[in-house]
């Protein structure tokens, strides 16, 4: 599937990113942050995407309502289905809005 | 001398028979916690952090964490003072990172005020539904937004709603 060949670099320049992180996988990156708890990283990288136009205000506030319900969530499988829908959404809104 | 002096008893001990006797009953912050200060005393109090931003709530709930036991131990409310967000919809995970946070430190005694500035400054006051209210309140017009964990998750909708109904009552 085309969807998870997506890296950061795709999505943001790698002058902001840096050439390593460029190529890191999106849904890894996402993921890493939302394990690690860091939502304001995470929120600083969705808002870049927003303001670039890379994603509609729609796909943001769906992302950002779930990334609070996975906040909220101690349920580890919940969990993992969760951080999977923030990850495949944010591609596919990317991917269309972009 | 009277027998009853306590003069030279050393400050620690003077310092008890103050706090059980003189001050008895009221929240007593104790020697350290404030620099260059004995005690903090009052009926109630509120540990207040204030940011210009929206983004800068990660921040501030971080600031507040780590009072988060001395909270505990005195009973002490906790607020953290933004603007209104420019844009509500960027509200969303900061507001819900403040009362996750908040929450999974035990702090059950906890507001967020946005302070809206236009032709008069409104606090709009955000408490879970299931917290206490803080024992302080705005001297300015105030409106309370009680929310329930699962309505975090459309918080800056909410916020914008607000923000609409708000322009709308204006003169």
């Amino acid at each position: 599937m085309y969807c998870l060949s997506i890296v950061l670099a795709d999505v943001m320049s790698e002058s902001r990113l840096g050439h390593v992180l460029g190529k890191m996988q999106l849904r890894e990156f996402i993921e890493m942050l939302l394990r690690t708890g860091q939502y304001d990283v995470f929120q600083r990288f969705l808002d870049s995407l927003l303001d670039d136009g890379k994603i509609g205000r729609d796909s943001y506030e769906k992302i950002a309502s779930l990334v609070v319900k996975f906040m909220w969530t101690e349920d580890i499988e919940e969990r993992q289905a969760l951080a999977d829908e923030i990850s495949a959404l944010l591609r596919k809104h990317v991917k269309n809005e972009s | 001398m009277s027998r009853m002096s306590l003069e030279g008893i050393g400050e620690p001990h003077f310092q008890k028979f103050v706090i059980d006797n003189v001050f008895r009953g009221y929240r007593i912050l104790p020697p350290g916690t404030v620099l260059r200060i004995d005690l903090v005393v009052a009926d109630e109090m509120v540990f207040v952090e204030i940011e210009d931003t929206i983004f800068e709530i990660y921040s501030g709930t971080k600031q507040l964490l780590r009072l988060a036991t001395i909270s505990r131990i005195y009973n002490v409310g906790l607020v953290l003072i933004t603007p209104f967000p420019r844009d509500p919809l960027k509200s969303t995970l900061p507001i819900a990172y403040y009362f996750r946070k908040t929450s999974q430190a035990g702090l059950d005694m906890k507001e967020l005020w946005l302070v809206y500035a236009d032709s008069r400054p409104v606090v709009l006051a955000i408490r879970l539904k299931t917290d206490k209210s803080i024992p302080l309140r705005p001297k300015c017009s105030e409106e309370l937004l009680s929310v329930s964990t699962e309505e975090l998750q459309t918080i800056g909708k909410m916020l914008d709603e607000w923000k609409k109904k708000h322009l709308q009552s204006l003169p």
